[in-house]
């Protein structure tokens, strides 16, 4: 796999597991 | 102050000094939550969280000074010898332990904050989050004594179990030569702890080189050409999140944006906690991979200084009640804007050094 595509692919998933505990941590909050 | 001068200037007295926050302190902080859970006394509970947050910021800078103490240990050749009474195998092992040890405390510190901000904006808590905290903690706990246990044994051949063996059996020879002299041929006059170490070197022969997890991470991530630059990316995502968060947030104590009640932009704050989150961990994926980049790098301890600084002032908001009066189109009182004020300082200041590590200090 391209170094562009690797970085870039592991970056948006690292992204999505910080937007999903962001996620997560806010809903409880309205709980 | 020479003393003072003597003594920060010491790599390996800056932990010698530090070190007994993550154990010390943290028993006390410990000891202060069960009191808290078992008087059900909601100021214990939320004194000892935040001294959980405060010491687990202390942690990474204990952990980042004990990096550099083996550095100063060292010397900068790599041939060089450690002290006749320092086993390199003592030093990898206690450095394994104390990575474990702040990755738990990391995680208490993170939950402890969390429960905090959860105090100001829920009406009940969540019921699994003292029971976390309490079970993050004790884990830190245990962690924490046994990296400090193996720490012990780097310098203070005195408390090795192998060498007060041997030591022992030595003071027996001399005690048993003493009562009937002559009894033991070769009977030595007294027992060196120098003698105690030679022997057990002798005895069990080289010891087989320690595989060190610090290393083997370390290895991992500059051995792949594509963890660099996603680490770096992800820590400035991890740097845009917590900036704005701090921007947002105490620029509406300063006065900007006034008609948002301070409650609204209270709800920002996961978002900035989970930067950080993002850029400890990748921060320290990087110093793992090259520490000697940041251990004699002076640029380096004045961005973890300001890291702790930073600890101290997110306690002051997080036990702060003032603040949480701000309504809409109400001006803040003066200790939350000059901590907000302080706030957005102590974060660029962060960020200054942490560029400014490569051009004033002396990493890549």
């Amino acid at each position: 796999m391209p170094l562009w595509l690797t970085v870039a692919l592991i970056v948006v998933a690292g992204v999505l597991v910080t937007g999903a505990a962001a996620y997560l941590i806010d809903r409880s909050n309205h709980a | 102050m020479s003393a003072l001068y003597d003594i920060l200037s010491n790599t390996s007295h800056v932990h010698l000094l530090l070190n007994h926050v993550p154990t010390t302190a943290f028993t006390v902080a410990l000891a202060l939550f069960v009191a808290g859970l078992a008087l059900r006394n909601d100021m214990l509970k939320r004194t000892s969280l935040a001294l959980f947050l405060i010491i687990s910021a202390v942690a990474i800078a204990t952990y980042t000074s004990g990096s550099a103490a083996e550095a100063w240990l060292r010397g900068t050749n790599p041939m060089s010898e450690l002290p006749p009474n320092v086993l390199s195998n003592a030093i990898l092992e206690h450095q394994d332990a104390a990575l474990w040890a702040t990755l738990w405390m990391g995680v208490t510190g993170f939950f402890s904050w969390l429960t905090l901000w959860q105090w100001k904006s829920v009406r009940k808590l969540p019921s699994w989050n003292m029971p976390l905290v309490l079970v993050l903690a004790v884990m830190s706990f245990v962690t924490m004594s046994r990296a400090a246990y193996l720490g012990g044994h780097i310098a203070h051949v005195e408390i090795r179990p192998d060498v007060v063996k041997v030591h022992q059996a030595c003071l027996a020879v001399v005690d048993e030569e003493t009562k009937h002299p002559g009894s033991i041929a070769n009977a030595p006059a007294n027992c060196p702890w120098q003698a105690a170490v030679d022997q057990v070197a002798k005895t069990t022969g080289e010891p087989p080189p320690y595989q060190s997890t610090a290393r083997a991470v370390g290895d991992f991530v500059i051995g792949h050409t594509w963890m660099w630059p996603t680490l770096e990316t992800l820590h400035f995502v991890g740097l845009c999140l917590l900036f704005t968060t701090v921007l947002i947030v105490n620029l509406r104590l300063l006065g900007v944006m006034k008609v948002v009640p301070y409650s609204a932009v209270y709800q920002l704050l996961p978002i900035g906690m989970l930067g950080f989150a993002v850029n400890l961990i990748t921060g320290m994926l990087f110093f793992l991979g090259i520490p000697n980049q940041y251990n004699a790098n002076p640029v380096f301890y004045w961005k973890i200084s300001f890291v702790l600084l930073a600890g101290l002032n997110t306690a002051y908001f997080m036990l702060a009640d003032d603040t949480w009066r701000v309504e809409s189109n109400v001006d803040a009182p003066a200790a939350p804007k000059i901590a907000a004020a302080s706030a957005i300082f102590i974060w660029a200041a962060v960020l200054y050094c942490g560029h400014m590590l490569p051009f004033i200090g002396n990493a890549f």
